[in-house]
Parts: C-alpha cells; structure tokens; sequence
C-alpha cells in the first residue's frame, strides 16, 4: 500500500502462556504484527484464539499470576515497552495507547461520577490544573464523543447512562488524553444494532479528526468490513492469515478464514445452506503438532498434520497479502 | 392461505405496574412491555420477532410459553386458548410447546446428567417406561450430533456448541408442535453458529415442528425464518415474508435497522441511516407513532398524534406507519423511494 503512514507499533514473535492447572496454554503462540499511524487494524478470532490476550500482552496488563510474557518484542517508537519499568508503563497506558473494553458495565466505577472518572485519568496523567478546569478538559471530551448536554452529563452516575452512553464515556475516557492508539475489545459486543451503528461511526469520526490509529479486536467480519483496512485472522493462538481487508474478503486464502465468510448469513442474499466448519478448536493445552486447523480442514493432508505452515503469498497476488497454509506452496 | 394455523397470537398485551416503593402504594406508572400484538406461525414454518433491547420480543415470547399472564389478548396454540388451559390439558400443552433459550450455560442443569435433562420433557409430562425413554433419549441425541454414550456425562463436560445441542434435544425429545427459540446462536462462536443454524433447518424438515424464532441478527433471521415480525417499544411496525421484507421495507425503522445490520464485504453498498438518539423508555413512551422523535421520515403532526395502525394484507404484507396510508403495497408506486 503505497499511503501508509508511518510505523507506530510493532509486536515482534510475541509469546503469552497461560499457567494452569490443565497445563501451560499458549494463548499467543508467536504473533508478528505491525501498526501505521491513521488506520484501523482488526483482529478477528473465536473465543479462545488469542486475541483479546494479544491486546492486553501490548499494554502489559495481562491477568497475574497465571498469565506470562515469555516471549517477543512490543516496539512502540522503537522502544521495547517489555522492557519498560511498571512505572513507565503506567505513564504510558492511556496516554500513548489506551484501550476500550467490552462491557460498559464494569469498566465504569459505579459510585463516581463520569465527570470525576474523566478528570481522574487526565490527573494520572500529569495534568495538574485546578478541578474546575479539568472539568471543563471532561466536558469537552464528552462533546466530542456527542454526549448530548454534556454540561449536565458530568455530574450524572454510570447507572443514570444507558449501554451505548456509558461506551461513549468509555470512549471519552480513551480520548481523553489524546493517545496515539486506542485499542478496542469488541466496544460494541454488548449493544443493540442501531446503537452499534452509531458507536462505530462515531469511532470513524474521531480517527477521521484526531488521525490515531486503532487495533479492533472482534468477532464479527461485518464490522471489519465496515471500519478496518487491514486484517489479522487468529486461530488458536497464532495469525493464520492477513492482509487487506479487501484482498481477504475478495480471495479469503486460509481454509479457516474461506470457512468463517461462508458462515455468517448475509441480510443482502439468501443463501439456501450455511457452510459449517465441524468439530471445535484445539485445546490450548494439547495442541496439534502441525497446523492447529488440520483436524477441521476439509484439505488436510499428512503434511498438514506434522509441520506448521509458514507464511506464503496469497494467490491474488498482493504482496501483502498472505496465509499459513500448505496449500498455497505450490501456487507460491 | 395456508390452512389452521400452529399459533395464532391476538392483540397480546403485557403491562407490568411499576410500584411507587411503599407497601400498599399506588403503582407509579406502566411499563408497556408488549402492546396489542397480532400474528400467527404456520406449521412447519418460522416466525421470526426482530427488535432492539426492550422492544418486548423476549416478553411476547414469555407469555406463548405461558411463563407469564397476558393484560389482555390471546394465545392459541392449534384453536386452543393457552391461558385459559389447566390439568391434563396443560400438561399436553408442555410437551407441544418447547424452548430453546440463549445461553446454554445457565439453561442446564449441572447436577443432571444429559439422559435425565433430555428426558424430563417425557418423565414430568408424560408416563413413558423406562427402557423407552432410554430408547428415545438415544434417538434424539443422535439427531442432534451428539453419540448415545454421552447420555452419561454432565453439561460440564461439554463444549458451547455441544451444550447447544442437548438443549435442543431436550426440546425435541416430546415431539412439540411448537419451539421457541430465544436467541438459540448468540452466545455461540462464529465457527459454531452455522453448525447450530443448519441443525434447526435440518430438525425442522424432519420433525416439521414450527419455530418462533427470538433474534437481534437480521443474517440469522434472514437464513431461518419464512415471516418476520418487527417490533419497536411492544409494538409489531411491520410484519411480512422473509424475502418480501428484505426486497422491499417499509417501515421507516426497519429501514434503519436494516441498514444498521453490518456490511457482508467492504465494497456492499448500503443506504445509510444512522438514527438519533436511543430507543425511548416504554414506561411513557412518546404519543402517537412511538418511533416519531427518532424517525428521519416524519411526515408532520400526525405522527406524534395518532397511533398508525398496522394496515396491509395479513398473508403478504403489513406495515403500521403514516407514510403508508394504503398499507405498504399501494405506496410502492410512488416514485420517491430513492
């Protein structure tokens, strides 16, 4: 793509583990990735394949004790933030990268105002002014994320919002110390379509006005249709494929990305039989020796099933474009 | 025409009092859960209610499972009053009429092992012997994927999908008339949903049970179901065929949901209409058209005066909108839909 901008953050053969009783899981097995400035990145994945744990090994804020780092590089400016103390990291979450979740619900502290919640994240972040001023900082904040009346909708409690006003003071909260990365977790997972529409627009906008870039983590292939450029499929801890949001929906390479597309029931056509993909991914703990897919790949050979895929070019012919699958070696 | 219908649903009403805190206090208000709802579901067919949170889908649902009491309305199943049933009667009428809900975590049991959860639609309604539950149990679990031998295990020991699944068997095992699912794939992962989708296809081609489907995914709607109902604030807006819906809406609102619905590829053009603001609260919800402070199509003061009625042809196509004063087909010719 010729108008990339400039590299922001690169995650370099990242490794989490998971400790459990059930034994070591590789929730992310080697992930490579790259950020620009300005453009929306998504990641889609099922339960379980490591995305979610992806997201939160960048910031650093993986669940402790179970989870671990053991692996791999998270280069923002060129700096390791692996490297980076907790108390830089602290500094840093929010102001450089900051993160929207799913739930409205919990990540709002139920007995403080949003007004206080606001000023509380521009307070750790080093602005000292005085409370007055700060509010009029969350006021505006609020007005950018379009809270209607936001001069009253300071001093209101979480419980007095509904879900998608309390994702937008999420969202303000994110913006409100004007990162260069916001990564969202499925932000729009627990509200109603019309709602989603909104929330998903006003993201647009905000990029469109402030230029940051964002990671999009979601199940969802119409969202990503909607909002992404580029795209990471995961699968059991690893990307199977990525590329061009558009590459992908128009030559989907990766058995399991070809699969998904075809799962999903579209409003434009009807469709007179879903492609279903049997069985269930692989348990974390005991995965398969060669590629994680091959016990539901339609396409499986023995070769599948004793070594992992690397990485080969798409059949399409973008250069970006490109899928772990041993099928693709000989078009290659 | 087809002929008798499987459940025919008339003006059903819910209002639930909301009290004023005090003990033997005056309720403050109403909450108009649902409103004066009409449609019927064929045999063998699917029926599906689409609407945003709150919109009473979940509570019609309730009250056709005779969970609940209706304020006013009726519900028949197969001519026969649902509400007004008792002993024997009602007892028939729980095994011909299954649920299937959302979350197939909290819907099991996890002390009962999968035989005895699939069974109790026979062992409470019906007397059957125990070789022939057996017998039964084994049937159904194999209609729905499962193998025989997993009769023994607890839910725990299963995945979503497979949890899904012995819902579903559960539900068949009585041979309803009726299912009612709830939002049956939304807790599922992508992979699984399609697996879950198809399976409902293939049961209902081969034990022709009727579905009254729950569901906020205008894709999954769209894949199941023959007829669909929209609602907004316990109000069914329009109601029509699957492919007659999404050929041509009407309804001002569906056409923002529709249009809300996500994009299948990057390049699929959709008209876009964000909508203002959030669905009002139905404690007091606006006079009128209750969607008139949210609709781009407001025609003027009629809308926030009188309630439009939901006119058309009940086997084709009926919408409940001021723009559409001849019922939704005779509108269709008027050029300006652009």
């Amino acid at each position: 793509m010729a108008d990339r901008g400039d590299l922001l953050l690169e995650v370099d053969d990242l490794h989490t583990h998971l400790v459990t009783k059930a034994g070591v899981l590789r929730a992310v097995d080697g992930v490579s990735f790259q950020l620009y400035a300005g453009e929306t990145l998504g990641i889609v994945g099922e339960s379980g394949s490591g995305k979610s744990m992806t997201a939160l090994s960048i910031l650093r804020v993986v669940p402790k004790p179970a989870a671990r780092i053991v692996q791999g590089r998270v280069l923002l400016d060129g700096e390791d933030l692996l490297k980076k103390s907790d108390e830089e990291m602290r500094r840093l979450r929010g102001r450089d990268i900051a993160m929207i979740l799913q739930d409205p619900q919990t990540s709002l502290n139920p007995v403080f105002t949003i007004g206080n919640q606001i000023v509380e994240a521009l307070r750790i972040h080093g602005q000292r002014a005085p409370r007055r001023r700060l509010l009029a900082r969350a006021i505006e904040v609020l007005r950018q994320v379009r809270v209607a009346a936001p001069e009253h909708r300071v001093k209101a409690y979480p419980h007095q919002m509904s879900g998608g006003m309390k994702q937008r003071v999420v969202g303000a909260i994110a913006m409100s110390c004007q990162p260069r990365i916001i990564i969202a977790d499925e932000p729009t997972t627990s509200l109603d379509v019309t709602i989603q529409a909104q929330y998903l627009r006003l993201l647009q906008d905000l990029q469109r006005e402030t230029g940051l870039a964002m990671l999009f983590i979601t199940h969802d292939f119409g969202i990503v249709a909607k909002l992404c450029q580029r795209l990471l499929v995961m699968y059991a801890g690893r990307i199977v494929e990525s590329g061009p949001v558009r590459a992908i929906f128009d030559r989907p390479s990766h058995p399991y990305t070809q699969a998904l597309l075809g799962s999903v029931p579209s409003i434009d056509i009807k469709v007179a039989r879903l492609v279903s993909i049997e069985g269930q991914p692989p348990a974390l703990w005991d995965l398969p020796q060669g590629c994680r897919f091959a016990p539901r790949c339609p396409y499986a050979d023995q070769r599948c099933r004793e070594a992992y895929p690397p990485e080969f070019r798409s059949p399409d012919g973008d250069p970006d474009h490109v899928a772990s699958c041993w099928r693709l070696e000989e078009v290659a | 025409m087809t002929g008798e219908a499987l459940l025919e649903v008339r003006d059903l009403t819910r209002y639930f009092p909301i009290g004023g805190g005090m003990p033997f206090g005056r309720t403050a208000g109403l909450v108009k859960a649902v409103d004066g709802v009409s449609f019927t579901v064929q045999p063998g067919k699917t029926l599906a209610l689409v609407g945003e949170s709150g919109c009473g889908k979940t509570t019609t649902a309730k009250l056709i499972l005779r969970l609940d009491t209706p304020t006013a309305g009726e519900v028949r199943l197969e001519g026969e009053d649902v509400h007004a049933l008792a002993g024997p009667a009602l007892r028939r009428f729980r095994t011909r009429v299954q649920a299937v809900f959302q979350d197939p975590w909290s819907s099991l049991n996890p002390r009962m092992r999968v035989r005895d959860l699939v069974a109790e639609p026979l062992v409470v309604n019906q007397r059957v012997d125990r070789r022939e539950v057996d017998r039964k149990v084994a049937k159904v679990l194999e209609d729905v994927g499962l193998r025989p031998e997993q009769a023994r295990n607890f839910p725990h020991e299963f995945s979503g999908g497979q949890r899904q699944r012995i819902a579903i068997a559960s539900a068949l095992i009585s041979n309803p008339r009726l299912i009612v699912l709830d939002e049956p794939v939304s807790a599922l992962d992508v992979s699984i949903r399609s697996q879950i989708m198809n399976l409902f296809k293939d049961l209902q081609a081969e034990y022709g049970v009727g579905y009254l489907l729950v569901a906020h995914d205008l894709g999954t709607t769209r894949y199941m179901a023959d007829e669909i109902a929209v609602m907004y604030l316990g109000k069914v807006v329009e109601i029509a065929p699957t492919e007659t819906l999404f050929a041509a809406p009407r309804h001002p609102y569906t056409r923002a949901l529709f249009s809300a619905a996500l994009p299948i590829h990057p390049d699929s053009s959709h008209e876009e209409i964000v909508l203002q603001g959030e669905v009002p609260s139905p404690i007091d919800p606006p006079s009128g058209c209750s969607f008139h402070p949210r609709c781009p199509e407001k025609i003027g003061r009629i809308c926030e005066q009188t309630t439009p009625p939901l006119l058309g042809d009940r086997a084709r196509h009926c919408v409940a909108c001021h723009l559409y004063p001849q019922g939704p087909d005779a509108a269709a010719e008027e050029p300006d839909r652009a």
